[in-house]
């Protein structure tokens, strides 16, 4: 199959922004995963909280700033009858919203950067409260724990109609509208300056004592009991950090959809995070991005000649890439349980330090 | 009883069938996590083989041959396909992980991996069954073919025969358990892995047996699900959450309670929806949250499970 140019301009704008909208997300992860050893099977939790924090808040304080816009036009007030607004005027509604954006950048990024703010602290807010149980259970418990208040997020949003339009799924104002064509374009800019800010974050939370003290408590937890570490602390401020990243990354793919359906944060989005951070390296940053490319790369390449497979046998092709994707992540575990690029070393001190040290030895 | 005195038949038949199965499906993952150690995400999709095993025997086998179509004869070979499935899993990716020392982490996701392939190798199937065949293969009910039993309904013979399931079912094991000599066997290699392997029990042929059991059990509880809900390839996977729920609220290391949260898992959402929230008038998709405040409130304050709690009681007044 070729492709136009201009298609494959499309193609990889498209995946480069899934890959830095993940790569957030995997990269919260790995603070938790990598670094503290936390079995977080609930992380789609945090990118629900972020569906919730747009689709579910931001948008209604939209709908309240811009009602008598909205009023004016349409002749309805949303926000007193959400039933009707979200099976019949969604989509009208944040037209009118969208066209106001469209004249008034600064609006835009204005409620942009408030859902944003509103994603962070809802996450962070509900990383604390995991917290709680994160320091008495054990390993395997623990995994459940948060697997099942994951699932308890999903069915609560999903069928409170009040959360996010419930099963219609919401409808989020494009910020970005002012840009026009350009939209997309510059979208991946804003996610790949979030991605950078997160991996900068991260990389010195990792290299810092800090970090180095989480791996000390993953590898040996007495050990580092011993020494002083304050376990619970540390991690009840690894789970707030990285849940706040979560629902970052929650709103950012909110955004790129410009919609939100609860019911679609099923946990298989957990376990493809998990396979992302598994086939990258665990406890790497570097890592969890290149995780992130190669999961996004292989799946793209895997859907543009899935159309031969279906001629060879009557198949649905999707079914082979899940095989795929399986066997990758169990042969990884058996064979390079540390993933494409290993985990380092932490840096303590400057690299020149080093080799004058070195040197002067 | 003046509880029950509102409750109508159908609606409380139901809620013990569904504790039924479930019950037998956490009987199932009880004995992954006793075995292994893991709460295993691929036993899902064990049920699902059992229960596309019985549905694709009977289209292809029993029917075309005149005998007598009834889910029942297709058990046997279902349990065997799946506990197939579950031995080919452990020997072939949880022991030489195990060998090489990994983390409970790891093997839950790689336990996750195994579901995809599972998932994805059943979903290619019921499409070449479909496309070749054009046999129907998705969106089914198993309970065209269940044995209803002289003189009752579906809903009641359903009862009868889960209810009998469960039963043999445990006391299966018990017997296997406690009164034979492979049981003793097994529960030392459960006990204690290091001091079984010093006496000379081959431990991991031990568990490798266990698997075939853990295996058949979901595989038959995969059939009795396709009964109720009906049969795609996410069959098991989409109750894996209630199945956990089940194992953890009855303690997942004891066998017996999986049969406990199986009944707090089924009564709890049926019942629950049917008396608490229809009548206050929310949707009852709600039900779903009950087992699992259930769950998370077990895991605050009772981690060993409703069979730990129950257990220390009896200690506790037996002194």
């Amino acid at each position: 199959m070729i492709l136009q140019l201009d298609q494959l301009a499309v193609l990889i704008r498209e995946t480069s922004i899934l890959v830095a909208i993940y790569g957030i997300y995997v990269l919260s992860l790995n603070l938790e995963a990598g670094y503290l050893g936390l079995p977080q099977f609930g992380k789609v939790m945090f990118l629900a909280l972020g569906g919730i924090a747009v689709g579910g808040i931001a948008t209604k304080i939209a709908l309240l700033i811009y009602s008598r816009a909205i009023s004016a036009s349409l002749g309805i007030s949303p926000l007193s009858n959400l039933g009707t607004y979200c099976s019949t005027y969604q989509y009208q509604t944040i037209d009118i919203i969208n066209s106001i954006f469209a004249k008034s950048p600064f609006e835009g990024i204005v409620f942009f950067l408030m859902a944003v703010v509103l994603a962070t602290i809802l996450g962070g807010v509900f990383g604390v409260l995991m917290a709680g149980p994160a320091l008495r259970l054990r390993e395997d418990y623990l995994g459940i724990f948060l697997l099942v208040s994951a699932e308890m997020v999903r069915v609560v949003s999903t069928y409170t109609p009040e959360v996010a339009c419930g099963v219609f799924g919401a409808v989020v104002p494009d910020p970005f509208k002012w840009l026009g064509e350009w939209r997309q374009w510059a979208y991946l800019v804003v996610v790949a300056l979030f991605l950078l800010l997160s991996f900068v974050v991260l990389e010195r939370l990792g290299n810092s004592p800090f970090g180095r003290a989480l791996r000390a408590i993953r590898d040996a937890e007495v050990a580092a009991r011993v020494f002083g570490k304050d376990i619970v602390r540390f991690r009840v401020r690894v789970l707030a950090t990285a849940s706040a990243l979560g629902g970052v990354a929650g709103a950012l793919l909110v955004f790129y959809n410009t919609y939100v359906q609860m019911g679609m944060f099923v946990p298989v989005e957990t376990f493809k995070a998990w396979a992302m951070l598994i086939i990258g390296g665990v406890g790497n940053n570097v890592g969890a991005l290149v995780g992130v490319a190669v999961y996004f790369i292989l799946d793209k390449v895997l859907s543009m000649y899935k159309e031969g497979i279906r001629q060879v046998v009557n198949v649905d092709p999707v079914f082979f890439q899940y095989i795929i994707f399986g066997i990758i992540i169990i042969l990884v575990l058996m064979y390079r349980p540390q993933g494409i690029i290993g985990e380092k070393p932490a840096k303590t001190l400057k690299r020149w330090i080093l080799e004058k040290l070195q040197r002067g030895a | 009883m003046d509880i029950l005195s509102g409750v109508d038949y159908q609606t409380l038949f139901r809620a013990i069938i569904l504790s039924n199965i479930y019950a037998l499906m956490a009987l199932g993952l009880n004995l992954t996590y006793i075995t292994t150690k893991i709460p295993s995400f691929a036993h899902g999709d064990l049920a699902t083989i059992g229960a596309y095993t019985s549905y694709l025997i009977l289209t292809f086998l029993v029917i075309p041959l005149g005998l007598p179509a009834n889910v029942y004869a297709t058990f046997p070979i279902a349990a065997l396909v799946a506990g197939a499935t579950a031995w080919l899993t452990y020997v072939t990716v949880f022991r030489p992980m195990i060998r090489r020392g990994a983390s409970i982490t790891s093997l839950m996701i790689a336990s996750f991996g195994i579901h995809y392939v599972l998932f994805a190798i059943v979903a290619i199937i019921a499409d070449y069954v479909q496309n070749t065949y054009k046999v129907l293969s998705r969106n089914i009910l198993l309970s065209r073919w269940e044995y209803v039993w002289p003189g009752t309904d579906f809903l009641t013979s359903s009862l009868i025969n889960t209810t009998i399931a469960v039963a043999v079912v445990t006391a299966l094991l018990y017997l296997l358990l406690y009164k034979t000599r492979y049981g003793i066997v097994m529960r030392a290699s459960i006990d204690n892995l290091y001091l079984a392997r010093a006496v000379g029990i081959n431990v991991e042929r031990v568990f490798a047996v266990a698997w075939i059991l853990i295996g058949a059990v979901t595989g038959i509880a995969g059939v009795y699900l396709a009964m109720f809900y009906t049969m795609t390839e996410e069959l098991g996977w989409l109750r894996l959450a209630l199945v956990f729920v089940a194992s953890v609220v009855g303690g997942l290391s004891n066998i017996y309670g999986a049969v406990l949260g199986g009944y707090v898992v089924g009564l709890s959402t049926v019942l629950g929806a049917a008396y608490i929230l229809r009548p206050l008038g929310v949707p009852t998709e709600f039900q779903l949250a009950i087992p699992f405040a259930f769950v998370i409130a077990i895991l605050l304050f009772a981690p060993q499970g409703l069979a730990g709690v129950i257990s220390n009681l009896v200690q506790r007044g037996r002194k």
